[in-house]
């Protein structure tokens, strides 16, 4: 079952849905945790209190919970599961699964809900499952624990449901260990574990973000044939809209701890009631049907950027290489190119390489006028790395990293001017005050440290560390892939700003094919060290080459839009 | 759950901050101020002389006068060990800061330089590491000699090897993280990336290892000097006047229970301070 | 098969590498830095040996010969079990230790494992005691013990409890004990201040496994705290304990010596200190590197017994692609904690 299976299920239950034919599986009234005293004000932006949220789940249908990070959602799911932490308390409003009250349940009570009622699946991070225990016996845990099965029947049922969640060789899997499963097999395996008893609700908390796209997609069809064939309801959690729209029946939309629009997803997709739903809407990037750009035909005959055979292998399996071979590529000067893949595709060695990070095994790679691939060793050519390294800047993915937290932002943007001999003492402040302007932030910020700011204030300081030196290329790994959705589109508004007034090329690494969508004019597609495909962005886009470039597209999420 | 939770710095801060002022940390805090102006002004606390009893009767139980009792030759314990806290912190910050030069600076070398220089000082640290302490320490004491700097040496001989893994790995952590790579992005050497970014970022933690250390040289101190390999008598030291009390046991409970309790509580209060700046910079 | 013969072998010649360096600096230390220990113990007038006589001594024992020889001719002494002669007594250092083991090895097992015992219940008790009601105090307290026990001096202990449990209240003699009731105040002087760093790693890693993801999934799968407490957080928690055990070792050695010498125990902690008093080298050096052949062994063992418990060990330490490989489909993970999603390079 798929795609047709799906419509059917989709078509069914989001008009009964709306029209409350079936009495609600789970029923959230007014729901208000708060944590106590000296929780709240230590700044833990991970778990925030939340204030009067009402939702519900039908059975067999998809409720999702849609938020930045912040916003409450996961400690909604965790009330829900009354899995909340030690600090924190349901204060008011009720929980109702059916017919029981959960916020009245004792310690013992619970026992017999959760594992047989409701499922829980957790974003798999790499730990959700016990790293000692085989796959079997934890897929067998929830049997076990509430006697369902002796540790002989146990196995044959959790056989079974493995092969149900779409795991190959069952019998073969059912006695390894998580780390010799791959992350989507992973998130299977958890799947697996949380539907054993049949439960009439499913909690997702982020089940999907720490999946590349593909694996993404295999997943989420994994969730709605479940639940299409059990008929249970799913209480879906999620950052992100693109797959919320795609998949759910009724979006709920919360920010700090509110609940700020909810509806049935076409609606709330399609007209959205709420300027803060309309923002979210306009800032994730999935959702963005065309490119914001107009390709720019460059007048110049030769490229500023010339990769080519760049080979660099780190290790080689069957047809699987760890690292970057063979890889070329050119780009113009003013223009962007994004070089888009999952994880292990070689887009960061590739990156590494461009900004002489890293010198390759083979080929070459011309940035301008120098050849990045021989930058020259030793004190004689310190120069000449000297003004490579001022021409190619990058900018990192993490910006809570990337800048020394000892150093304010003063000493960290003086930091260039002084190792690149640019301007004099007396110079440099008003160089600074300049790129934090251009970088939109207040000149009050130059004392501070980087603990005191935002992701996105952070990452916009590590771009003004890149530009101020005045490079000609930079590159961005993963620049926003660390940000929540709106900072994510300012920053590319930014970056977009910048390179039309300073006539920047830039190279943006990055996984997420939407993002690359609205920032580049040439896209270039790796895969396991490999160059699968490049062209022009919006061609690219329009019709894809290759198989693989066909599947990556085909796993972004789209939303039904329009009721 | 998903983007960034690691604002968690500013809630540890906040968290670190409190316990740092936190009502056993003052308390420790006290402790170990009270310890330093023994070592410092020892006479503003006792008018009694540590070395010579006078014709004060021996043994004599804790009284008003003698906080702590007297001992087999008529002197006042609790001025003895008074005095003795400056021979005692002496030696413990002489051996932790052998510890702390010795071994920071082998790990900051190795873990910046790596290679083979990384290999040959981590045997290095591997083979200090695998002589158990006690052993190391009676070693260097016995081609040293007897006395309090001696046996602060080797006690600080056999801290090199954590100073040393700590200062390293927090090097290497500091060398592999993006700041730094940014940093000779903005053009900076390697000297200069060491200097500026490198050396403040891994220091504090090892600098919190140094005032826990603090606590553990003090008993490693008094355990050579009740084994007589430290000060001489009549100097008083901790471990010494506990020693020279334990053949009065049966009769005179305070020679030894008194002077080990103040041991006690001044290695505890470094540890809990130690501990605080440790969650506090890590 | 649980752990592959390359690093097997791998592991057991750095072993034998650190025990040679370490015998090497000991040897430097205490037979070649003295000087002359020969001399400057025999040419004492008082033992009125004649120049002859000392001269007869000196070829003997060597004295004589280039370092280099005297160290080889040492070396090969301690892989025979010959440790050389005690300077103080000139019987056979091998024939002193061996007299002196047994009664160094008892205690030290009797209070290692005590030691084990009582940071297990601290540990647990620290965890998984009440956090409310009457009884919250006894978790508070145990979370606070280690850190007491870790900052009492192992002599002072000593004392005290033969004060207490000897003098005070008369229930363990001090005069001709039976050797079980001689053993057990010992054993606790050993066992207090060892347990303290067992309790604290026990209760960091019980604490650490206690909120991991994998937990909250079991808890929601409806699992009792004790099924928590067997089946999940257990093992998992015991493998930082592995290593520490590796590690304490020296304070073993440590509590062995003082306790010995404060209970007045034949043992190898009294003829080190015996040894120390009359610089009696040759005995140190080979209590010295008896000491650190055991720590060298003991952590092999840990480190060998590592992937019989670890799971994620076995087997992938040759082939980092196989590692690559589990991951290929991950995605940028947790955004924040990645430096570079692909993390190739590693």
């Amino acid at each position: 079952m798929t795609a047709s299976a799906l419509a059917t299920s989709r078509s069914t239950q989001s008009t009964p849905a709306g029209s409350s034919a079936s009495a609600p599986l789970l029923a959230v009234r007014g729901l208000q945790v708060d944590y106590s005293h000296g929780r709240r004000h230590r700044g833990d932006d991970s778990s925030p209190a939340v204030d009067g949220v009402d939702l519900e789940v039908r059975p067999g249908s998809m409720t999702a919970v849609v938020g930045e990070s912040g916003s409450g959602k996961s400690t909604t799911a965790n009330a829900v599961i009354g899995l909340l932490p030690e600090s924190a308390r349901v204060t008011a409003g009720r929980i109702h699964l059916g017919e029981v009250s959960l916020t009245d349940l004792q310690a013992s009570g619970w026992h017999g809900i959760r594992g047989s009622q409701i499922g829980y699946v957790p974003q798999d991070p790499g730990n959700s499952l016990n790293p000692l225990q085989t796959i079997g016996k934890s897929v067998a845990e929830a049997l076990r624990i509430h006697k369902r099965a002796d540790a002989k029947s146990a196995r044959a049922q959790v056989i079974e449901l493995l092969a149900k969640v779409g795991i190959d060789r069952p019998e073969l899997r059912a006695d390894q260990f998580p780390h010799e499963l791959s992350g989507g097999m992973r998130q299977r395996v958890l799947i697996a574990s949380a539907i054993a008893l049949r439960p009439r609700l499913l909690i997702a908390d982020e089940p999907t973000s720490a999946l590349d796209v593909t694996v993404q997609k295999q997943v989420l069809d994994l969730l709605d044939d479940l639940r299409a064939e059990t008929g249970m309801g799913i209480l879906f959690i999620t950052h992100d809209l693109a797959v919320a729209g795609e998949r759910a029946d009724e979006v709920v939309v919360m920010q700090a701890g509110r609940v700020v629009e909810a509806g049935p997803a076409a609606q709330v997709f399609g007209a959205p009631a709420t300027d803060y739903a309309a923002r979210l809407l306009a800032d994730a990037p999935a959702l963005m049907t065309k490119s914001r750009r107009t390709a720019v035909t460059s007048a110049s005959s030769r490229p500023f950027v010339s990769v080519e055979n760049l080979t660099q292998v780190y290790a080689r399996s069957q047809n699987q290489v760890i690292g970057v071979e063979e890889v070329s590529f050119t780009v113009d000067r003013g223009t962007t190119l994004g070089i888009v893949g999952e994880s292990g595709s070689g887009k960061t060695t590739t990156g590494k390489a461009l900004t002489g990070f890293l010198t390759p095994q083979s080929g070459h790679l011309r940035v301008g006028d120098f050849d990045a691939a021989n930058l020259g060793q030793g004190w004689s050519a310190r120069r000449h790395r000297l003004d490579f390294r001022r021409t190619v800047q990058l900018v990192h993915q993490n910006p809570y990293s990337a800048l020394d937290p000892k150093f304010s932002i003063r000493q960290t943007l003086l930091e260039p001017l002084r190792n690149f001999g640019i301007g004099s003492r007396g110079s440099r402040p008003e160089l600074v005050a300049q790129i934090l302007d251009r970088v939109a932030l207040p000149s009050s910020f130059l004392d501070r440290r980087p603990r005191e700011l935002s992701g996105g204030q952070l990452q916009r300081v590590a771009i003004a560390r890149a530009l101020i030196a005045g490079p000609e290329l930079v590159v961005f790994d993963e620049a926003v892939s660390a940000l929540d959705v709106t900072v994510q589109a300012q920053i590319l508004a930014l970056l977009d700003d910048l390179q039309k007034e300073l006539g920047l090329t830039y190279v943006f690494i990055s996984h997420d094919l939407a993002v690359v969508r609205q920032i580049a004019d040439t896209v270039a597609v790796m895969s396991q060290g490999h160059l699968v495909e490049s062209g022009p962005t919006e061609e690219l886009f329009a019709r894809p080459q290759t198989g693989y470039t066909r599947t990556l597209l085909d796993a972004i999420p789209r939303p039904v839009v329009g009721a | 759950m998903s983007t960034i939770p690691a604002l968690t710095p500013k809630a540890r801060r906040g968290r670190a901050t409190r316990e740092l002022f936190g009502p056993a940390t003052i308390v420790s805090g006290l402790v170990i101020l009270i310890a330093v102006l023994w070592a410092l002004f020892p006479a503003l606390f006792t008018h009694h002389d540590p070395n010579d009893g006078g014709d004060t009767a021996a043994l004599l139980a804790p009284s008003l006068e003698h906080w702590f009792g007297t001992d087999q030759t008529g002197r006042d314990v609790f001025t003895r060990v008074v005095y003795g806290a400056s021979q005692s912190l002496l030696a413990a910050l002489v051996a932790v800061g052998v510890g702390l030069v010795v071994g920071s600076a082998i790990g900051l070398i190795a873990g910046s330089r790596r290679g083979w220089i990384d290999d040959v000082l981590m045997r290095f640290i591997d083979v200090l590491l695998s002589i158990p302490a006690i052993l190391l320490s009676l070693s260097i004491v016995i081609v040293l000699g007897f006395g309090t700097i001696n046996a602060a040496i080797a006690v600080g001989v056999t801290a090199i090897a954590q100073f040393a893994r700590l200062s390293r790995a927090e090097a290497v952590r500091i060398n592999t993280s993006d700041f730094v790579a940014a940093a000779y992005g903005s053009g900076g050497s390697f000297f200069s990336v060491l200097y500026r970014h490198v050396l403040p970022n891994s220091i504090s933690p090892v600098l919190s290892l140094a005032v826990l250390q603090i606590g553990s040289a003090i008993l490693q101190i008094s355990t050579l000097g009740f084994l007589g390999y430290g000060t001489p008598p009549p100097t008083p030291e901790w471990g010494l006047i506990i020693a020279e009390g334990r053949n009065f046991v049966a009769t005179a409970w305070w020679l030894t229970v008194l002077p080990g309790l103040i041991v006690m509580a001044i290695v505890l209060a470094t540890h809990q301070i130690g501990n605080t700046l440790r969650k506090a910079t890590s | 098969m649980l752990v592959d013969t390359k690093y097997l072998f791998l592991r057991l010649g750095q072993a034998i590498l650190v025990l040679l360096l370490a015998f090497t600096a000991a040897f430097v230390l205490l037979s070649l830095i003295p000087g002359d220990g020969v001399t400057a113990r025999f040419a004492d007038p008082a033992l009125g040996l004649s120049a002859d006589q000392i001269a007869a001594i000196r070829e003997e024992t060597g004295a004589d010969s280039p370092a280099l020889s005297r160290y080889l001719l040492t070396l090969a002494g301690f892989l025979a079990g010959n440790f050389g002669f005690s300077v103080q007594t000139g019987a056979a250092v091998s024939t002193i230790v061996a007299a002196a083991l047994p009664s160094t090895a008892v205690l030290a097992l009797s209070g290692f494992v005590t030691a084990l015992v009582l940071a297990v219940i601290i540990a647990v008790l620290a965890t998984y005691g009440p956090t409310s009601g009457p009884l919250r105090w006894v978790r508070r307290a145990l979370d606070a013990t280690p850190s007491l026990f870790i900052s009492i001096p192992v002599f002072w202990l000593g004392i005290l409890l033969i004060q207490v449990f000897s003098f005070q209240l008369g229930l363990v003699s001090v005069v001709e004990p039976g050797s079980a009731e001689a053993l057990v105040l010992p054993t606790l002087t050993v066992a207090v201040p060892l347990s303290a760093p067992i309790a604290q790693v026990l209760i960091r890693s019980i604490t650490e496994v206690k909120t991991s993801p994998f937990v909250k999934v079991t808890q929601a799968k409806g699992a009792s705290e004790p099924w928590i407490l067997v089946h999940a957080v257990a093992r998992n928690a015991i493998l930082p304990g592995l290593t520490i055990i590796g590690l304490i070792f020296g304070e073993l050695v440590a509590g062995a010596v003082v306790t010995e010498t404060v209970f007045g125990r034949n043992g190898i902690g009294q003829i080190t200190a015996q040894a120390v008093t009359h610089r009696d080298n040759p005995i140190l050096l080979a209590v010295v590197v008896i000491a650190t052949f055991g720590y060298v062994l003991i952590n092999l063992i840990v480190d060998l017994l590592y992937p019989v418990i670890d799971v994620r060990l076995r087997g992938n330490r040759t082939s980092t692609l196989a590692q690559v490989g589990t991951a290929e489909d991950t995605g940028p993970a947790e955004p924040v904690s990645g430096n570079f999603a692909g993390g190739k390079e590693s």
